[in-house]
């Protein structure tokens, strides 16, 4: 009797699709990462294409690798600049480390911290790691063995000052803040705009934030973010998720958001001109610019996956992973 | 069959726990070989956590189980990293968190009739399984809990609301929801259901305690029955997490008249009002809507981006951007119920989606005449239900595509051509807009007739202009109600304070916010439920 139950339950269990294992990240110089938080007709439960952590190393065309769990809805990712091993997965599921380059992960939240969104990491001390998510922010200065709730709006990126590491900023749905104590505090800046979505810091410049809102454009401001200018000139677009700097040449900058294709700037952000020649979709969430190249640029779109620009975004092409919604890029140097 | 079932897992959490129940239940006759294939998917196969209360209360309860199941691993034997002890830590702290919340400020998926069984079998699952005593315990008197806030509100194997969450068809038919396959397994009401759900609840050795079965099935005396739940977790664009939401539900023999009290209270698949009866299946229910969507509904809600989030829900919910829709919320709806009169407004924005209200007739109703008082009347057996439309208003066939099933989760069919199938849509497209709904059964009345008659006597008064939207009324039983949009809510002379709801309120159901401690009460018996001390007391 036990028996002919159990096969009756067996018979609702749902199992469909395929598994692939963790994979271990074999990364080159100028490895782009992206993650993929839905393919085309995502739905919860049901039987759905791989999503998660993706990696593309320079020579490899539209081939994408995977790497820790599959369909964890992934938000966000970041790597330890110290430690090549060591990589972060922003998830629904909770934050994802490795340490061993993605043989192993680990969920170092519990089930009080949910919808992580993005993913930092302080380069000076990579011990000390912050979390923004759609809750607020916590903070982990042991390496994500616990978190501490230090801010508590909707926040959709932080990042730490990389002349500072006591300062950070974040973007959030009540506008822009900042942390002189390192994550513990927090407090508004100049910025009137309410519902932010990116913040961009100068690689050269700590003082000049740049940061991308829903419905209102791009803010500039020169003095670590007293006061902000609206940046309009060759704008038609009004809600950016994403903002970046050449490293190399910060003049040159990129952003992209709602239906905007990716916008360039060759003047450090004053005047901006729409480059979206192939683009299938034309919402981007993420941009990432090779250091080393400067001239090779991705755009992860909501949509249609990841584009790529071999002249510096003049011209652009599918560079895989069609009709997913493709969220961060991360090139790592 | 079963290895051949986990080879390759799919479903996240609608994986887990049928897994783990198919385990538990089975172990004895597996094979060590069968055993270490189950095990090793917990290993490797990573589900989804989800993105809704069902869905961690399955994950976490299945996670549990699971735990419990493989004590003292290490995390590389998990398919998150984390030890046994980790796991079952972390999942016991969620479940213990969402049964106090449950307890004390009211489930955010409440009063679901499509996910009930979400619930349900988790807690079924605890109260057999669990080693943890107190989980044991805790499951028992989940399970109670559930089960007795669906009791109060059940009438003939449907659940009646005013619910958070429903699914097209079975708001208009209401016997195809899962629950109802619950009700017929334990208030032997409704009818078998096709759903495997069952099969949970049909192998599990909990037994409805009977004074919650006299609840769900004695409705000899009519009664108002009120709740207090909350609003799913409200991310951004809002500064309460989790606002309240106030259910009141009018309960006869013949039909039951329940609603929130308007306004978005759960993204997507909100069941504001309506009357259902016991007659005339299997469309058996009357009801009404604003057949709003927007991306800002669903931003508040979920964390996607705001601009690009209304394709992901189309995918999986495919009526939510329609028109047409049977199901959802309206920041321009507003209800106010007094006993069997309800009445409901509507100010909507010019240019918001949709430009119109609508209500849903179904075909078999014995009678539907619209009177030359304004009332439309109608009857269904021995329920009569009346509704008087503030604005002018016209019909349109109802259309219902062949075949559609709960199986669909609201995809279009592409299927047979669309045929009309009898009901009736009744549509206005007025801005400032609302209705009065007058419902009695025979024995309320006396007849049909006497029913028609009396309401010809009773005729609503409106202002509807944009920002001045207003009723006043006297109901049938001669009570005095004055409604203005939104909340401005007065009963015989006296303003009506929703704040002051308990989070159980009614002749069976007795719970005060807060107090993790429901009170159920049959006649001269009583148990109750206290989450503080585990304890059950009878």
């Amino acid at each position: 009797m036990l028996h002919s139950n159990w096969m009756m339950v067996a018979m609702f269990v749902l199992t469909l699709g395929e598994y692939v294992a963790s994979q271990e990240i074999k990364s080159k110089e100028s490895t782009v990462f992206a993650t993929v938080i839905s393919t085309k007709l995502f739905i919860v439960g049901a039987a759905n294409p791989q999503t998660g952590l993706f990696y593309q190393n320079p020579d490899e065309d539209t081939v994408w690798h995977h790497t820790g769990a599959p369909n964890i809805r992934a938000n966000g990712m970041a790597y330890d600049p110290e430690n090549e091993k060591t990589f972060y997965i922003a998830s629904g599921n909770g934050l994802h480390k490795t340490t061993d380059g993605g043989r192993s992960w680990k969920i170092t939240t519990g089930w009080e911290i949910t919808e992580i969104l993005w993913v930092s990491v302080d380069p000076g001390n990579t011990s000390t790691v912050y979390i923004g998510t759609a809750y607020g922010i916590y903070k982990s200065i042991d390496g994500c063995s616990t978190w501490k709730q230090t801010f508590t709006i909707f926040t959709s990126s932080v990042i730490v000052d990389h002349s500072n590491s006591s300062t950070l900023y974040c973007s959030t749905e009540n506008g822009v803040f900042k942390s002189v104590d390192a994550g513990e505090s927090w407090s508004r800046t100049g910025l009137s705009i309410k519902r932010t979505r990116t913040i961009a810091q100068h690689p050269k410049r700590p003082e000049m934030l740049f940061v991308g809102t829903e419905d209102n454009g791009i803010f500039a401001s020169r003095d670590a973010g007293k006061t902000w200018t609206k940046i309009e000139a060759g704008i038609d677009h009004s809600t950016f998720y994403t903002i970046v700097f050449d490293p190399n040449n910060p003049e040159n900058m990129y952003a992209g958001g709602y239906v905007t294709g990716v916008y360039k700037s060759v003047d450090g952000g004053k005047i901006w001109k729409r480059k979206c020649k192939n683009f299938a979709v034309e919402s981007v969430h993420s941009i990432a610019v090779d250091p080393k190249s400067g001239t090779r640029v991705y755009a992860a779109t909501i949509g249609d996956g990841i584009y790529r620009s071999d002249d510096g975004g003049e011209t652009w092409r599918n560079a895989g992973m069609r009709g997913s919604q493709a969220w961060i890029l991360s090139i790592r140097p | 069959m079963f290895e051949v079932l986990l080879l390759e897992p799919r479903g996240d959490m609608f994986w887990m726990f049928p897994v783990i129940g198919a385990y538990l239940h089975g172990k004895d006759k597996m094979s060590p070989r069968t055993k270490a294939i189950v095990r090793n998917a917990w290993k490797t196969y990573t589900p989804y956590r989800g993105d809704t209360e069902n869905h961690w209360c399955m994950y976490y309860a299945s996670l549990f189980l699971a735990a419990e199941q493989w004590p003292g691993l290490p995390g590389s034997e998990w398919y998150n990293g984390k030890s046994s002890n980790e796991n079952r830590d972390e999942a016991k702290g969620y479940l213990i968190q969402w049964m106090r919340i449950t307890t004390t400020i009211g489930q955010g998926e409440f009063d679901s009739p499509d996910y009930f069984p979400e619930f349900a079998i988790p807690m079924l699952y605890l109260a057999q399984f669990a080693e943890d005593k107190e989980m044991r315990e805790r499951g028992q008197m989940m399970c109670d809990y559930l089960f007795a806030d669906f009791a109060a509100e059940h009438l003939d194997g449907q659940y009646i609301g005013g619910f958070s969450r429903i699914y097209q068809p079975a708001v208009y038919k209401p016997l195809l929801s899962q629950a109802s396959g619950f009700a017929y397994l334990y208030f032997g009401t409704g009818q078998p259901t096709q759903s495997g759900w069952v099969v949970f609840p049909a192998l599990s050795p909990y037994r409805l305690p009977e004074i919650i079965y006299n609840i769900a099935v004695d409705r000899t005396r009519a009664y108002v029955h009120k709740e207090k739940k909350r609003v799913r977790n409200v991310i951004r664009m809002g500064d309460i997490k989790n606002p309240p939401v106030y259910k009141y539900t009018y309960m006869t023999k013949d039909y039951g008249l329940s609603s929130l009290q308007g306004g978005i209270l759960q993204p997507i698949q909100q069941h504001t009002w309506s009357v259902r009866y016991t007659f005339g299946r299997p469309y058996s229910t009357i009801f009404g809507l604003h057949p709003y969507w927007s991306s800002r509904e669903l931003a508040t809600f979920f964390p996607e981006e705001e601009k690009t989030m209304m394709s992901d829900v189309v995918a999986s919910k495919g009526t939510y951007n329609n028109p047409d829709k049977w199901t959802g919320s309206s920041p321009y709806e507003r209800t106010f119920q007094n006993k069997n009169t309800l009445i409901v407004l509507y100010d909507i924005e010019p240019g918001t989606t949709a430009e119109h209200i609508d209500g849903f007739f179904p075909m078999n109703l014995e009678e539907r005449t619209a009177d030359a008082s304004g009332w439309i009347v109608c009857k269904a057996g021995e329920t009569f239900v009346a509704w008087y439309p503030l604005q002018e208003y016209e019909w349109i066939d109802e259309y219902e595509k062949p075949g559609q099933s709960l199986n669909t989760i609201g995809r279009p069919e592409t299927g047979p051509e669309e045929k009309p199938q009898g009901n009736w849509r009744l549509r206005s497209h007025k801005l400032q807009n609302g209705y009065v709904v007058e419902a009695r059964s025979k024995s309320e009345v006396g007849s049909f007739e006497e029913f028609q008659k009396r309401l010809r006597s009773h005729i609503p008064k409106a202002q509807l202009t944009p920002g001045r939207v207003s009723v006043q009324y006297v109901t049938l039983d001669g009570d005095r109600m004055s409604f203005s949009f939104p909340e401005g809510r007065i009963l015989n002379g006296k303003s009506v304070d929703l704040k002051n709801y308990k989070l159980f309120d009614g002749p069976f159901l007795k719970a005060d916010v807060g107090s993790e401690k429901l009170t159920i009460q049959y006649k001269k018996s009583k148990r109750v439920l206290d989450f503080k001390s585990l304890r059950i007391t009878e």
